[in-house]
């Protein structure tokens, strides 16, 4: 039964062009996509339209997928990879102050979005994306520090100074909070 | 929390940086007799702990995936999938790569493909007793074989006549011509009786001995 198979099956499979071994594989990874793409961009909108958007170059990026590292790592990077292109994109247009968009959920958002941890998450967001890249999938995916560099093209060294920065900041934010 | 400026070492000296990643990675502290004792790191250890434990909680929390995102992707997939896959005859593409036997019959024709024959080929020299193998003990042409199907298997066929060249292994032993003689009626046999063709040449090489 194909729903039992492991990834490196279901990889091959859907390398050889089976469309379902690959919708079994996207069922059982969407989870963390989404959920990478929530905290690095801060609403439910954009991540759902960002974890459609990384699952579609996943099909289109897989026949170059070697399988030197493990299929979820490979996801956890095309989708951190959107969302940092995402980021970048936004920043670049707004050099209005009065445009700026406010990062914060807005209401329609948090009905959606899970209940409380508004200035925990007003924190993530107001770290630059290279901060929070690490941050997320060091604290809310639980990725090792080399995991977390296969990710993001980084040395272990690189993502544990990172990391560091990020939670000072992080830290530094919550208590203005407090 | 005692701290000057932006914040790098506490009053006692200790950094803050160290602490923040000591509570967030849970490991033991660098000091743990100075912790212990330090007022200083204890407070900040405590504010620490509070703000991360928010953290923790909310990496905690369920996050529900919208509904219908696999869907939405798989539409796009498949539609994609398709516009690439618009059927054109392998033979167009690959004309060498796929070749059948032929053969007319009263009520239709019956094509098989070579690399069926190589199947059959192969099955049949690998059974006689003082075979090793079947292929080239590595090398490119093992591996041109396997990307065929049949490694150490070359089968050319036109119409019901069919050629086939294989490579064997042969048990240390064993007497080579005899050996060579035995694959050589075995192939013969299964071309005609388990293939319904004509084995018109069979080629073998011996390319290593073993066992």
């Amino acid at each position: 039964m194909v729903l039992f198979a492991d990834d490196v099956h279901l990889v091959r499979a859907a390398q050889a062009h089976d469309v379902h071994a690959f919708e079994v594989l996207i069922r059982r990874h969407e989870g963390a996509v989404y959920r990478v793409a929530l905290r690095m961009l801060g609403n439910p909108q954009d991540a759902e339209d960002a974890a459609q958007d990384a699952l579609i170059q996943a099909w289109r990026a897989l026949p170059s997928f070697r399988g030197a590292s493990a299929f979820s790592s490979w996801l956890y990077r095309i989708v951190t990879n959107r969302c940092l292109t995402l980021l970048a994109g936004r920043r670049a247009v707004v050099p209005l102050e009065d445009d700026r968009p406010d990062s914060r959920p807005g209401p329609e958002a948090t009905v959606e979005a899970e209940e409380g941890f508004e200035e925990l998450k007003t924190a993530i967001m107001a770290l630059t994306p290279e901060q929070r890249a690490p941050l997320v999938l060091r604290e809310f995916e639980g990725l090792s520090y080399e995991e977390i560099g296969e990710v993001l093209d980084l040395s272990a060294g690189a993502v544990k100074g990172r990391l560091h920065r990020g939670r000072r900041e992080l830290v530094e934010e919550m208590r203005a909070w407090r | 929390m005692e701290v000057t400026g932006r914040g790098e070492r506490l009053a006692c000296g200790a950094e803050l940086g160290q602490l923040v990643d000591q509570v967030a990675e849970a490991t033991p502290p660098a000091d743990l007799a100075h912790q212990a004792a330090c007022p200083h790191c204890r407070a900040a250890l405590e504010e620490l702990e509070s703000v991360w434990g928010e953290v923790r909680d909310l990496a905690r929390q369920p996050v529900a995936v919208p509904a219908g995102v696999v869907e939405a992707v798989m539409r796009r997939v498949r539609a994609e999938h398709a516009a690439e896959s618009v059927v054109i005859p392998l033979e167009t593409i690959v004309p060498r790569l796929v070749r059948h036997a032929l053969l007319t019959g009263e009520r239709g024709t019956t094509q098989i493909a070579d690399s069926v024959v190589a199947a059959v080929v192969r099955r049949a020299a690998v059974r006689v007793a003082g075979v090793h193998s079947v292929g080239a003990a590595g090398g490119l042409d093992a591996v041109v074989g396997r990307l065929a199907g049949q490694a150490g298997v070359e089968v050319e066929v036109e119409g019901h006549r069919v050629t086939a060249a294989l490579a064997i292994v042969v048990l240390y032993g064993y007497a080579i011509p005899e050996v060579v003689k035995a694959v050589r009626e075995r192939v013969v046999e299964a071309v005609e009786q388990i293939a319904g063709l004509e084995a018109a040449a069979i080629d073998i090489t011996v390319v290593d001995v073993d066992g």
